[in-house]
């Protein structure tokens, strides 16, 4: 019977503890997939100001909202222990240290680009030409948060 | 006996002093580097001022646009070998270098060498600095002396013990500063050449993207020539940049050359860290130096990831 219960406890906290480091995994995961959907996003943008791609009107408001949607909840995928780790394809996260270290700043990061992808939603560019400086505005945001808040590894 | 060992053993030290004293002591200006001074150009310099980067270490810390040109200095570097603290280079005459004169500027600029004649630490990127023309340091000189005179006095660096001797920088210089090409066979091409110029010399990239040989404050690896380092901080990597590497090898000259103009990957993905400073530097030049620089990193060996 002790020996059930004790294989139990181990197994129970085997399983917590699994699920603890596939949460962070999971944060990791989840904080990835947002940000490439940001750069899918800028991509379409980007192509269309490049002039590679015909410029759609809809599809510019669909890929501000979808910047907008991400930043709503970025500041959730960055608990406590999901400093380092690999997401499920084995890249390591990009995130850099100063984002535990000033948690107040990187979420001020999150909210200027949420305030900035309203307001571009907010102009609803209709031609290349309107396009420029609102990408100009936005895309200011990537670098600026880069800048500090991620590190190659 | 006792006295002739004492005698031979001052002999001895009394040469390794002379040896070591002719070894370290700093360098004067050539009469070639001489011959290109006298001529600046304001306007030729300011291109070389975004190519060298000046204000990503003498301006305030991510300084943008103009403030990047107020040279007050104050920045302070952490290297292994201690805190360095940035010198105010504004042509202020009491707190910058706006008493100096050109000779003194290029002195600094190609030989690593004060004005009044002591060697200044490596974390002054002059290794790099030392292949330019000394026809573009008159340009840039003639430029700084246009900006704005910042009055700002700094602190000293604070450097671990083994480092304080500057005369001692003088035999790491005998190792490290030439004025030399470091790649050589490269394909005769006018661009390729250009671009080596702004690479190796002016631009400094290897100062980040090469590994050191020891204690990160050894000279280059040159066997691994823009293979990829260490953040000065150890949070992380720069980034390999020859054709050998994983995320950049794939990338066309006009990938590479429109990254260092717009600050964005061909996957739309943005660029980070030290990097964004240099990058919008780099953002100021025209689009050939920027394809010439595209063109001669395509060119070099490849080291793999
Ligand atoms: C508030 C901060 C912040 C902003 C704003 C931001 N990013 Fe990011 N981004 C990050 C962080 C942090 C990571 C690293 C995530 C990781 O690896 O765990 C990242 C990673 C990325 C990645 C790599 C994702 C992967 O597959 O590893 C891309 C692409 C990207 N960002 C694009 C963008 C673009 C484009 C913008 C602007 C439109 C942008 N980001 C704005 C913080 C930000
Ligand atoms: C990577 C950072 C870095 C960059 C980039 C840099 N410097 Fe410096 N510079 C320093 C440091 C650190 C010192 C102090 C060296 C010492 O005390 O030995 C210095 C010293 C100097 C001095 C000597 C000042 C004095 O008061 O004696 C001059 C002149 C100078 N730099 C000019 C320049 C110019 C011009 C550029 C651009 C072409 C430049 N620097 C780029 C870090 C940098
Ligand atoms: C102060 C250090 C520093 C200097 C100097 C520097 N770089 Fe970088 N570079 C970096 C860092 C850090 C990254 C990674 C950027 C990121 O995290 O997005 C990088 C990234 C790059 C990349 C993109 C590589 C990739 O895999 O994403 C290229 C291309 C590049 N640098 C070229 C240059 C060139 C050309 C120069 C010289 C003109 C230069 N760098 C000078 C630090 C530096």
């Amino acid at each position: 019977m002790k020996k059930i219960i004790i294989g139990a406890a181990i197994a129970a906290l085997m399983a917590t503890g699994f699920a603890y480091a596939a949460g962070h995994g999971d944060a990791i995961n989840q904080r990835k997939a947002a940000m490439k959907e940001v750069g899918g996003a800028m991509g379409a943008m980007g192509k269309m100001a490049k002039g590679e791609m015909d410029f759609d009107a809809a599809v510019v408001l669909a890929s501000l909202e979808k910047m907008n949607n991400v930043a709503k909840t970025f500041g959730d995928h960055f608990p406590a222990g999901s400093e380092t780790g690999m997401d499920s394809e084995g890249k390591e996260t990009t995130a850099a240290p100063k984002i535990w270290e000033d948690m107040g700043g990187f979420k001020a990061a999150i909210s200027k680009f949420e305030g900035d992808t309203a307001a571009a939603m907010a102009t609803a560019p209709q031609s290349v030409a309107e396009l420029g400086p609102v990408l100009g505005a936005v895309g200011a945001n990537c670098k600026a948060c880069h800048e500090t808040f991620r590190v190659k590894k | 006996m006792i006295k002739k060992l004492i005698a031979i053993a001052l002999v001895l030290g009394a040469v390794a002093f002379a040896i070591f004293w002719l070894l370290t002591t700093p360098q004067k200006l050539t009469s070639t580097q001489m011959a290109g001074l006298g001529n600046g150009n304001p306007e030729m310099g300011e291109m070389v001022f975004w190519a060298g980067g000046c204000g990503s270490c003498h301006a305030d810390k991510g300084a943008k646009g103009d403030d990047k040109k107020r040279l007050g200095g104050g920045q302070q570097l952490d290297t292994p070998a201690g805190l360095f603290v940035t010198p105010n280079i504004s042509p202020d005459r009491e707190t910058g270098i706006g008493s100096w004169t050109e000779e003194q500027f290029a002195n600094a600029m190609l030989n690593g060498v004060s004005p009044n004649g002591s060697h200044y630490y490596p974390s002054f990127p002059y290794t790099s600095y030392a292949k330019m023309k000394s026809e573009d340091v008159s340009h840039l000189w003639a430029y700084m002396k246009t900006l704005p005179e910042i009055s700002r006095a700094n602190e000293p660096h604070e450097l671990s013990i083994f480092f304080q001797l500057r005369r001692g920088v003088g035999l790491w210089k005998t190792l490290f500063l030439n004025n030399e090409k470091v790649v050589n066979n490269l394909p005769d091409d006018p661009q390729i050449e250009f671009g080596q110029y702004l690479v190796e010399g002016v631009g400094h990239c290897g100062e980040c993207h090469t590994p050191r040989t020891a204690l990160g404050f050894g000279g280059y690896n040159k066997s691994k020539w823009l293979g990829g380092g260490l953040t000065p901080e150890g949070d992380g990597k720069i980034p390999n940049i020859t054709p050998g590497a994983k995320e950049i090898g794939s990338w066309s000259v006009g990938d590479i050359a429109g990254y260092l103009k717009s600050g964005f990957t061909p996957e739309f993905d943005s660029v980070g860290g030290s990097m964004v400073s240099v990058q919008e530097n780099m953002a100021k030049l025209p689009d050939e130096d920027l394809e010439a620089i595209a063109a001669y990193l395509k060119a070099i060996p490849s080291i793999s990831d």
